[in-house]
Formats: structure tokens, C-alpha cells, sequence
């Protein structure tokens, strides 16, 4: 019984327009870490010790020792860890026992960074929210195209968007017919 | 509309899903003598008022908090924004 | 001042002529200077008209543009840009713009007055829906809809500022400006497809300058800046809640050009300055539609802005000052005395007789009654506008606009250059930005003298585009409608595709005559959303086609696909139905097949839809008490249970498994279609009924490919891929287990040991990235036992032959006692639902029960939703005693076997009545069974 080989939702996808590039993003795992009833402040130290930094504010992302963590509710956080290990969220339980709860979250995600100095025209068509404005340390959750997507600012020109996995296809449809039209102009 | 979420900041209400009259918050108590007839006001009675409305909305396409708003049902206008959650 | 670039000729055609024109030209401009007067024929009377305005306030020249296959109607013509190959035609004429059948209406118009098929084609009674209806629809409309798919795509879009100015006139541009360099983001929508409003057209001067150099110049610097977005052909169509507005961008006219033809965006705006200009009013005398008479603006601007000559020997009839700057041979004053009554020259105008006889030979007549300010977009969040006795126009009602907007301008009553820039500079000051120096200009001041129209017993246009004349105004009040709403309605003013933007003041003030009130007292109609038409296409956006909603696919989508899986859209999730295999012919074939091969050896299902939710905290299972009807506390981890779920109001509202898998974690399942409601449920309880509850959720739906491995051959499958250090015999692993596993060599894995089907059965969920290298893996496997895939076909059969309530009974209006469910609800706890589910109506001993149905005759098929009638009731709805919910072929009886609900059902076991399909006529005699057909003791679950 031979093992079972792991595919990405957009299969290792590359594409360069002209001012755009679409970068499947690979490499890393999404735990989501709830905290427990009345236990903010272990969480927080423990965090700390575990990852260094501090922890998002709403509407945020902070950099960590392995990767990032977004706030993605009332004491509710996804993890980005910069490593492959479909167990993390049993790899991390120890430290967090009785602190937080661990979720894996990795595949329920296709992940696509966007990058260029047309990022944003296309971004427009998409994502309801004031992108231009936003600093880059700000990631949210919202709808574009009656799908759920993650956004989140890793640069001046750079986003990373996550759509649920079983829409990436029809996702990345979408986007490639935002960018034909914003490049036909 | 624009909901400025206590926590996010304004946000489309598209993202958001209305359930209805923030009285819902206040289940009675199914021990109570007359629970059958508490639970039928509580589900059912409303006063669907002209003017100021506390209302319950979801924030489905977002943080998933429930928020309670003051909003004005004849103008729109929003007075208050509070997460349901910490009003109890 | 022209702006049109004579080096770039264009080549069109117009009604299958072809002609030439100018970058920088509309259709219409290009038109006049090709000596083209006759552009469309009027919508009732089939008038010959021309054009009346030169912009967006043209009622007239309504043409059609023409692309491979289809048409866009209703397209003015002084607004398209005009481009290489433009094909347009005329429209509301047959056979041609020259010589129209249907002018003989024009002869017939005594009988065609205001709200005259009220009046008229009454006798005889039988004709009016076999011969005069028809041939009146047939008639009405201007343009004509295209039956074909519009080949264009539209985008929609999302924009922030800090300012949204509505307009790119003189006003516009100023405030854009002063905001600009006050650092705001400022985004300047402007509807034309050049910036300047009536700077482009009239002769003003700047700073000792022409007014172009200003304008040049403004734009130079407004584009130069990063935070200042110009979009230009955008027209802002609606004001909606909170600083929304919505604005309509035509990129291009030409149809079938790359990209999107327009883009919806929805504006996000802190505040917003109205700049949107006023339309000139014309003069109601009668004939007053002729082509070449025309609004002076109108004139000025085809002369000015396009060096067009609208006429030779040009004649100006005016009541204001505004109009002095058209050039003309001759001039009529209001105010001395002297207006037109007559005009002739059907196909062009060639003479104007006046009231003092004077008869003048012109071919073009320019007209002005004044200006109405365009506040329309300030009405739509109910403010209403007030009349100005000293402007004779409506103004905005400053103490009721949308609480974040300023208008300024000729919008709000500023009528000559100085004083529209010193509304810029007022409102720049009021909203605190620097108002910068004031420009240098000069000219007369505005005068007007109202003057609404001529009375006589010819004919005098209001409204041009819906045919209406002053004499429908004065009969619609003469029988009764005298508001100006009823007026609106029944000789309907106002209600073309214009919104009569040159014909609403003009109606109301004669209206307000012939009542005796002022117009101040009559008043005037809402304005709505929006302001100018917006095709549907551009509302749909992308959302039209494969695209109207996203699509989800499963982990083993591919597989299936790649076996002949025929695919069925459960909301946005695409499932396989069934598998086609070579040979097999209609869906039976595949679908038979699939639940003999399970049932017999081994079947494989996608259950990956199905809603997964991860519950982890302290008190999950005191949670999980509160929302299932039964006690989820008492489950020991590595276990399954069944729950029902209710509404509050007591109605079932979904089931499913959930598994303990630790003392603080659980996962529930729900079914497909209830993933997203049952999640949105249980965060209410949550956060709102349960606060102090130490309780977390996350939907782990996506999360998890899962598998249902169903059949006698099940246990024998997943021991060649569950790795040997997991026993998972029936001692080890009992009916309704579960636990965390590995497959194939150290794949995390979860394996829960539960049946749909009722076969021994196991499901199995892996990290979804390794769902297609595990579907594959299974089938592969399992090529020894002969093991299919199968879909929601057979997987309903199988339910239904077991007795499974799914969503046909779980249908909104059933409860855990309708279910047969009602001892599985735990007298010991309170949940949700648990108190008016007790409602006597609810438990009535003779209300609906689940039963099983088969037909008496094995050779007859059940249909579901037949209704069940007693044997010697007369078969009629007083006679309902229930009806059926699920039917299904059953391989395994050879008969159909079916699940219903029927009144006092649980003590009618073997009676016989009637099933009757009311649609069909199909009667069946049926028996009243247990729905449980197969297996009914459940053996097979525990082998």
C-alpha cells in the first residue's frame, strides 16, 4: 500500500500578467487556536513563548517565529506556520492544554498571492473593502463574489487571498476574468 | 448599509445575515409555570416599531459575532453597534 | 473652441447610410454636420422629431446600436462617443424614419389623448383582447428588446474616498480642486466624456482667458494627483444608506469590444458634493417638436463645442438672459411682449408664426423657459425639493439632503459662471478645505420671466418622449387627476426613459394653472434610484451563466468525472449523482447497480458535503444538551451518537451524527443544505443564549475529504489501507466508534464507524489534500471486490429503503413526534425547541406520522407527493389524511417503496388506502407499512 501523495488546490499555479502576478502559496500549515473561558492571559503568555511577538489586534496579522497569526474573531486566531506537518494542531495541543483549543485549517483553504502595481485595479473589481488605504499589517475575512475570502496585506502591492478549497476553482475563474477585463482597457 | 463593527471597523452589511428583534437574546425559562405561553411571546409578539429598533445581525462573512444595533427602522441610521456577546 | 479633432475621420452608418465624423464627436454631432435633421419618430403620434438637447437631456434622438447579432436599444445619440465602425439605427418607425406608416396616429390624435384606452376600443367587448390590445402592444415602446444573449461583459467594483464629487462642470471641478490640494481623497465622477460641463460649450471667459484653458489646465493637476480618481462616462445613478452611492462607468459603446463594456461600482463615501448642473426647460407653444427647434444650450453646444451649425437663419425665443450668448439672426424676448404660436415644416422646421402675426422664415429655432437645477440625486433618501419663486426652479431642500452631502452650482440654483464658482468656494470653506482664489469672470446676471406655455387648441409638447401634450395635462385635471402624482400617472409625464428631465417643471407649472394653485402648492414627484438607466447585465456583473453563483466541488470530483459521473447542483456544491457506465442507458441502469453492488459487496460515497463542525471546550457536551433534543454529555469519547436538532418554535431543523473524540472535543455532522444554517444557529446559542459557556466552534467542512464505505465487503476494503496498528475489528471497533487513525503508511486519518445505507458501513475522512490520492486509492483497492462508487441516487435509495428521514421529512414543518422520534427527546433536559414543540397541536395522537408505504399491486409505482385518501372518502383535499415524502425502486423487494406521513399513521399499520397524485391522475391503493423494508431488525449494522 503505497502512501498517499498531498495535491494543492491550484496545483502549484504560476501566472504573470502584464503587472500582475497570481502565486499559488505552498509550504505551510493553518491551525486556529480558540482560547479558553477566562484564560486571555495564559494564552497570551504562552503565545508569547511559544511564537515571540504579540498577538493581532482585529482586523490584524503580527509576525511570528514560524510564520504569521491573523485575528480572525472574539478569541480566535489562525496560525500561519511556515512548515508542512498535517498534525500541528496535536504538535502544538501540549504548551496550549487547557489554555486553547486547536483546529487544523490548512486544507480548507487555497491559498493565491497577488502582486504588482495593477494589484489593486484588480482588487477593486473583487474585494468590497478600501485596500488602498489599508497598512500592511491588516488581514480581515469578507465576501467577493458570494465566496468567503481571507485578505490579508503582506506588502505594498501584495496580498494573500484564501478562498474555501472546494470554490478555488470557480475563485480563480473570477479573478482570471477581473484581470482580462482590467488589462483590455 | 455600513455596520461599523465594534471590533473591525465599518463593513458592508452584505456581509452580514439579520435575524430580528434583539429580544431573542432573552430566552425565557422553560421552568417557569407558563413557559409554553413565555416561549410564544418570545418567539412570535413584536412591536415592529416605526423608528428605533434593537436588532440582532450576524456577521457571517467576517468575524462570526453576533451584534446587537440600534437602528432606526423609517431613516436607517444607526446609533449603536454593541457585540451581543458582552451585553449579558 | 471646438474640441473635435478634424485630422481623425470616423466612419459610420446610420440606417444603413454611411457617413463620417470626428474623434471628439457624439453620433448626434456627426449627424447634424452630415446634414442628418430627421433622427426618430415620437412615441405615440410618430412625429418626425430631431434632436431637442445635445447631451443626456435629449428626449428625441433615441437610436440603436448595433452589434453581430444584437442590438442595444434606447441609446441616446448625443451620448455616444462616436467610434470606428459605429453601426446605429432609428427606432419606433416602419419602414423607415422617412416615411412611417404609424404617423397616421398623429391624424387619429383626438382619439389617442391622455389615458385613452380607458376611453376608446371598448365596442365591441370581444375585440378589445383579440384585436386592439395586440395590435396597441404591438405599437407601444420605443425601442425593441433582442431576444438574443448580450455578448458584453460587465465587472462591478468598489471604491473609497473621502469625497465623491458628482459632476465635472466648472463647480466640480472646482471643489475637486480645493480638496485635491487639501490632500482629501477626492474621486470626481463626471457622466460626459470630456470634463468642463457647460464651459465646453458656452463663451465664457476665465481670468481673461477662454474658459478652456481653465479647464485644461484643472485637469492637468487633478489628474496629476495620486488621491484624486477622475472617472470619466460614469454617471452617479443612485443615494443610498450611509455615504453609498452607486455609479454606472460606460468604458465603451461598441458591442463585443474586449473587457468589460461598463463597471458597476459602488462608491463608499465619507461625503459627497452634488455637481450636477441643470437642464435648460423648453417652452410649450403649439408645434413645438419640429426638428430644428431645439434647447439653446443645445445650439451653443453643437456649434460651440462641435463646430456644428445647427441652422442658417437661427431664431432665439427665450424668458432669461442665460440664452443671449446663442448666436442668432433674430430674437424673440418673452419679456418684450412677443412668443411663438405656430411653426411648420413636418420634416424641418422652415417658419414660426408669432402672436403678433409676424410670420419669420427659420430652420432652426432655439429655445430657453429657464433652468431646472438636476436635484434628483438629493431626492433619493426622501428630501423633497422647494420651489424658488425668484429662480423660477426647484431647489434642493438644504434642511433635508442626505446628512453628508453640499450641492453647488447651476444644482443648486447658480446659474452664471461667477456665481457657480462662488458656491464652490462657500461649500469648500464649509467643508474646511482651502478655497484657493477665486477665477476672474464676468457677465450679465440671470434674469427670468416664468413663461410655461402657449395656450391654443393645437398642440403643445411637455413631455416629448412620451407624447404628451399641454392639452393631456389640462384634460387629465378637467377629469379629476389633479395631483400632480395622478397627473404623473395618467397622461404619463414623466415616466419615459428621460424621467421627464425637460418636461416635469414645464407639466407641473401648467397643471398648477389650470388648478388655480401656485407651483409651490402642486408640488412635485419623487425622484428614485436611477437617475439614468442602467442595463441588467451591469447589475449582474460576472454573476450570470456558469458564474451566477460559485461553484463547489468535491475531494473526488476529478475521480468521478473521469468514470461518467453525471453531476447534481446541491446548492452551490456540485454532486455526483450517479455513475454512467458503458452500456447502461437511462439513470436506472447505473443507479440499480450502485445499490445492488453496495449492498451486496461494497459501495464508495462522497459525504464530504455534509457540514462538519468542530466543537471543543469544557462544556461542549453541556452545550451539545442544549441544541440536540437527546444527551450528548453522556457520550464516552470514541463514540457516535445520533441527534435531532429543533427550532426554537419547535419544528425538526436538521440531524446527524456527532462523535466525541475527547472529553472536550466533539465534531457534529449536519446534513448538506443546513452546513451553513446549523453553524449560524449554534454561534447564536453561543454567543447569545449560552455566553458563559466555555464553548468553541469552527466549520471544518472544507477541512476533511470523507468517504463512506458501505457493504458486506467494507471492513475487508479499509483493513488493505488502515494501518495495522489499529484494530479495527467488530470487537474493537463496534457499531457507531470512532477514532483517530492512520492510513497508507502514516496519513492522519479519522475513521467513524456509521450507516446511512444500513450496511456495515464506516466513514473516512482524511486532510483534504490527500482526498483524490484516497478516493483513487479506495477504488483501486477495492477493484477485488468488485467495489463502485456511487452518488445521492443511491444513496437515497438505500435510506429510503431503510427508513432514514432525510430532507424531504425533515421539511420545515414536522416534529420529532411527526418523525417518530418523539421518545428519543430527553425528558430529563431543556433544549432548544424542547418547549413548544409540547404545543398541543404539535402532539395531537391523531396528527401526521411517518410511515412506509407499498403499493398493493407490486406492479404499480408510487409517485411521491401523492396525498393519501381513505379508501371510501371521495378523493378531494377536505379528505387529506397525509401524503407522500420519499419514493424509491428498491433493488433487493423489486417493488417501489416509499416514506409519507400520515394522520394517526403509528396505530394504521397494514390498513390499505388510497395514494393519489392529483397532477397525474395516477391512483394507487397502497398498505401501510414499517418504513423500515431492509433489514429491519439492523443485523447487517453490527456484523
Amino acid at each position: 500500500m503505497s502512501k498517499l501523495l498531498a495535491q494543492t488546490p491550484f496545483g502549484g499555479l504560476e501566472k504573470t500578467f502584464d503587472g500582475i502576478k497570481l502565486k499559488e502559496i505552498s509550504g505551510f500549515e493553518i491551525v486556529s487556536l480558540a482560547v479558553a473561558k477566562g484564560q486571555s492571559n495564559a494564552f497570551a503568555k504562552t503565545f508569547r513563548k511559544q511564537f515571540g511577538g504579540n498577538l493581532p489586534e482585529p482586523g490584524n496579522w503580527t509576525t511570528t517565529k514560524t510564520g504569521k497569526i491573523l485575528w480572525t474573531g472574539q478569541s480566535q486566531y489562525f496560525l500561519f506556520s511556515d512548515e508542512v506537518d498535517e498534525r500541528l494542531d496535536k504538535t502544538l495541543q501540549a504548551p496550549f492544554s487547557d489554555i486553547a483549543y486547536l483546529t487544523l485549517q490548512t486544507d480548507g483553504w487555497a491559498p493565491l498571492e497577488i502582486s504588482g502595481p495593477k494589484t489593486h485595479d484588480v482588487l477593486e473589481r473583487f474585494i468590497p473593502l478600501d485596500l488602498r488605504a489599508w497598512e500592511i499589517r491588516q488581514g480581515t475575512r469578507t465576501s467577493a463574489h458570494h465566496i468567503g475570502v481571507i485578505v490579508i496585506k503582506t506588502g505594498a502591492e501584495t496580498y494573500q487571498l484564501l478562498a474555501p478549497t472546494s470554490s478555488s476553482k470557480t475563485f480563480l475563474e473570477a479573478l482570471d476574468h477581473i484581470i482580462e477585463n482590467v488589462l483590455s482597457v | 448599509m455600513i455596520i461599523h463593527h465594534p471590533l473591525l471597523g465599518p463593513r458592508d452589511s452584505a456581509e452580514f445575515i439579520y435575524l430580528g428583534d434583539a429580544s431573542l437574546m432573552e430566552r425565557p425559562d422553560p421552568k417557569a409555570e407558563n413557559a409554553q405561553e413565555l416561549f410564544y411571546k418570545y418567539l412570535y409578539l413584536r412591536d415592529n416599531p416605526a423608528g428605533e429598533h434593537k436588532e440582532l445581525w450576524y456577521h457571517e462573512q467576517g468575524d462570526r459575532s453576533w451584534l446587537i444595533l440600534t437602528r432606526n427602522t423609517v431613516t436607517h441610521e444607526i446609533t449603536h453597534v454593541e457585540l451581543a456577546r458582552r451585553s449579558k | 473652441m471646438s474640441l473635435v479633432d478634424e485630422t481623425q475621420k470616423l466612419n459610420f452608418t446610420f440606417d444603413g447610410k454611411a457617413y463620417q465624423g470626428h474623434a471628439g464627436d457624439t453620433l448626434a454631432s456627426a449627424l447634424l454636420r452630415s446634414g442628418v435633421k430627421l433622427v426618430g419618430r415620437s412615441f405615440k403620434y410618430h412625429r418626425p422629431r430631431g434632436f431637442l438637447g445635445a447631451g443626456t437631456d435629449d428626449p428625441n434622438g433615441l437610436v440603436e446600436i448595433h452589434g453581430k447579432d444584437v442590438c442595444e436599444p434606447n441609446r441616446q445619440a448625443t451620448t455616444i462617443k462616436l467610434f470606428e465602425g459605429l453601426d446605429a439605427k432609428s427606432q419606433n418607425r416602419s419602414p423607415s424614419l422617412g416615411f412611417d406608416v404609424l404617423a397616421i396616429n398623429d391624424w387619429l390624435s383626438p382619439f389617442l389623448s391622455a389615458g385613452f384606452y380607458y376611453k376608446t376600443f371598448m365596442w365591441p367587448k370581444a375585440f378589445w383582447e383579440k384585436v386592439y390590445e395586440p395590435a396597441i402592444r404591438r405599437a407601444a415602446g420605443l425601442g425593441r428588446l433582442i431576444q438574443e444573449p448580450d455578448p458584453d461583459h460587465y465587472d462591478k467594483g468598489f471604491l473609497h474616498c473621502d469625497l465623491l464629487i458628482i459632476g465635472g462642470g466648472p463647480a466640480g471641478l472646482m471643489t475637486a480642486l480645493n480638496a485635491g490640494r487639501s490632500g482629501k481623497r477626492v474621486i470626481l465622477a463626471n457622466d460626459d466624456f470630456e470634463l468642463g460641463g457647460r464651459l465646453l460649450s458656452d463663451p465664457i471667459e476665465i481670468d481673461d482667458a477662454p474658459a478652456l484653458d481653465w479647464v485644461s489646465k484643472t485637469i492637468v493637476e487633478l489628474r496629476s494627483m495620486d488621491h484624486v480618481r477622475v472617472l470619466d462616462r460614469t454617471s452617479v445613478y443612485g443615494v443610498f444608506d450611509h455615504g453609498i452611492y452607486g455609479a454606472l462607468e460606460t468604458k465603451t459603446d461598441k458591442i463585443g469590444a474586449p473587457g468589460a463594456r461598463m463597471v458597476l461600482w459602488k462608491i463608499y463615501a465619507k461625503s459627497s458634493v452634488l455637481a450636477a448642473g441643470a437642464t435648460e426647460r423648453p417652452i410649450a407653444f403649439p408645434n413645438n417638436d419640429r426638428p430644428g427647434i431645439m434647447l439653446a444650450s443645445a445650439v451653443r453646444t453643437f456649434q460651440n463645442r462641435f463646430g456644428v451649425n445647427c441652422g442658417n437663419a437661427t431664431t432665439l425665443f427665450f424668458n432669461n438672459n442665460n440664452a443671449l450668448s446663442t448666436i442668432s439672426d433674430v430674437q424673440i424676448d418673452v419679456r418684450s411682449g412677443r412668443y411663438v404660436i405656430d411653426t411648420s415644416g413636418r420634416k424641418a422646421l422652415n417658419s414660426i408664426t408669432l402672436n403678433d402675426g409676424t410670420e419669420i422664415s427659420t430652420d432652426c429655432l432655439a429655445m430657453s423657459g429657464g433652468w431646472n437645477p438636476n436635484v434628483h440625486l438629493t431626492c433619493h433618501k426622501r428630501s423633497r425639493p422647494v420651489w424658488n419663486e425668484e429662480r423660477a426652479c426647484f431647489l434642493p431642500d438644504t434642511a433635508t439632503l442626505p446628512p453628508e452631502m453640499i450641492v453647488v452650482g447651476a444644482a443648486n440654483g447658480a446659474f452664471t459662471i461667477s456665481e457657480v464658482f462662488e458656491s464652490a468656494v462657500t461649500a469648500s470653506i464649509a467643508m474646511d478645505l482651502n478655497p484657493g482664489k477665486t477665477p476672474k469672470t464676468q457677465g450679465p446676471n440671470f434674469e427670468i420671466q416664468p413663461f410655461w406655455h402657449v395656450k391654443s387648441k393645437k398642440r403643445s409638447w411637455v413631455d416629448f418622449q412620451n407624447d404628451v401634450t399641454s392639452k393631456d395635462i389640462t384634460l387629465a385635471h378637467q377629469e379629476g387627476f389633479s395631483s400632480v402624482e395622478h397627473l404623473k400617472r395618467y397622461t404619463t409625464l414623466g415616466m419615459a426613459t428621460d424621467q421627464g428631465r425637460t418636461s416635469n417643471v414645464v407639466g407641473l407649472a401648467v397643471l398648477a394653472e389650470a388648478t388655480g394653485k401656485t407651483i409651490a402648492e402642486t408640488g412635485t414627484t419623487m425622484f428614485r434610484p436611477p437617475y439614468t438607466p442602467v442595463p441588467l447585465g451591469a447589475f449582474a456583473g460576472a454573476h450570470k451563466g456558469q458564474h451566477f453563483k460559485p461553484t463547489r466541488l468535491t475531494p473526488s470530483h476529478r475521480y468521478a468525472a473521469e468514470n461518467g459521473a453525471v453531476f447534481v447542483e446541491s446548492g452551490y456544491w456540485k454532486r455526483t449523482q450517479w455513475l454512467q457506465r458503458p452500456g447502461e442507458q437511462g439513470w436506472r441502469d447505473s443507479v440499480d447497480r450502485e445499490v445492488v453492488t453496495t449492498r451486496s459487496s461494497v459501495g464508495i460515497c462522497d459525504v464530504s458535503t455534509l457540514g462538519k463542525i468542530d466543537i471543543q471546550g469544557q462544556d461542549s457536551g453541556k452545550f451539545l444538551n442544549k441544541v440536540y433534543v437527546n444527551t450528548f454529555s453522556t457520550l464516552k469519547p470514541g463514540r457516535c451518537r445520533y441527534g435531532l436538532m429543533l427550532r426554537e418554535d419547535g419544528i425538526a431543523m436538521d440531524d446527524g451524527t456527532s462523535a466525541r473524540l475527547s472529553d472536550s472535543h466533539y465534531v457534529m455532522t449536519t446534513t448538506t443544505a443546513n452546513a451553513v444554517s446549523v453553524f449560524r444557529h449554534l454561534e447564536f446559542a453561543r454567543q447569545c443564549l449560552f455566553p458563559d459557556m466555555d464553548v468553541h466552534l469552527i466549520s471544518t467542512t472544507e477541512q476533511w475529504a470523507q468517504y463512506s464505505i458501505a457493504g458486506p465487503n467494507a471492513r475487508r476494503l479499509l483493513q488493505k489501507l488502515v494501518d495495522q496498528e489499529h484494530d479495527i475489528s467488530n470487537e474493537a471497533f463496534p457499531y457507531m466508534a470512532c477514532a483517530n487513525i492512520t492510513v497508507c503508511g502514516g496519513t492522519r486519518a479519522r475513521l467513524f464507524r456509521l450507516s446511512f445505507s444500513g450496511e456495515l458501513a464506516y466513514e473516512l475522512a482524511v486532510p483534504r489534500r490527500y482526498g483524490d490520492a484516497l478516493i483513487r486509492a479506495l477504488m483501486k483497492e477495492g477493484e477485488e471486490f468488485g467495489a463502485c462508487l456511487y452518488g445521492t441516487e443511491a444513496l437515497g435509495a438505500m435510506r429510503i429503503e431503510k427508513g432514514h428521514a432525510a430532507g424531504n421529512e425533515l421539511n420545515g414543518q414536522t416534529t420529532a413526534t411527526h418523525l417518530g422520534l418523539g421518545g428519543f427527546v430527553s425528558k430529563k433536559k431543556d433544549c432548544i425547541g424542547k418547549v413548544l414543540s409540547q404545543r398541543e397541536g404539535l402532539i395531537d395522537d391523531n396528527g401526521l406520522r411517518l410511515v412506509g408505504l407499498k403499493s398493493v399491486d407490486p406492479n404499480q409505482n408510487l409517485t411521491n407527493g401523492a396525498h393519501f385518501i381513505n379508501d371510501n372518502d371521495p378523493r378531494i383535499a377536505e379528505h387529506d389524511q397525509g401524503h407522500m415524502s420519499s419514493v424509491a425502486w428498491s433493488p433487493e423487494l423489486h417493488c417501489y417503496v416509499g416514506l409519507g406521513f400520515l394522520k394517526g399513521g403509528d396505530k394504521r399499520m397494514g390498513d390499505e388506502l388510497w395514494a393519489v397524485d392529483f397532477v397525474r391522475d395516477h391512483h394507487v391503493k397502497v398498505k401501510v407499512v414499517s418504513p423500515h423494508f431492509v433489514d429491519p431488525d439492523g443485523e447487517r449494522l453490527r456484523v
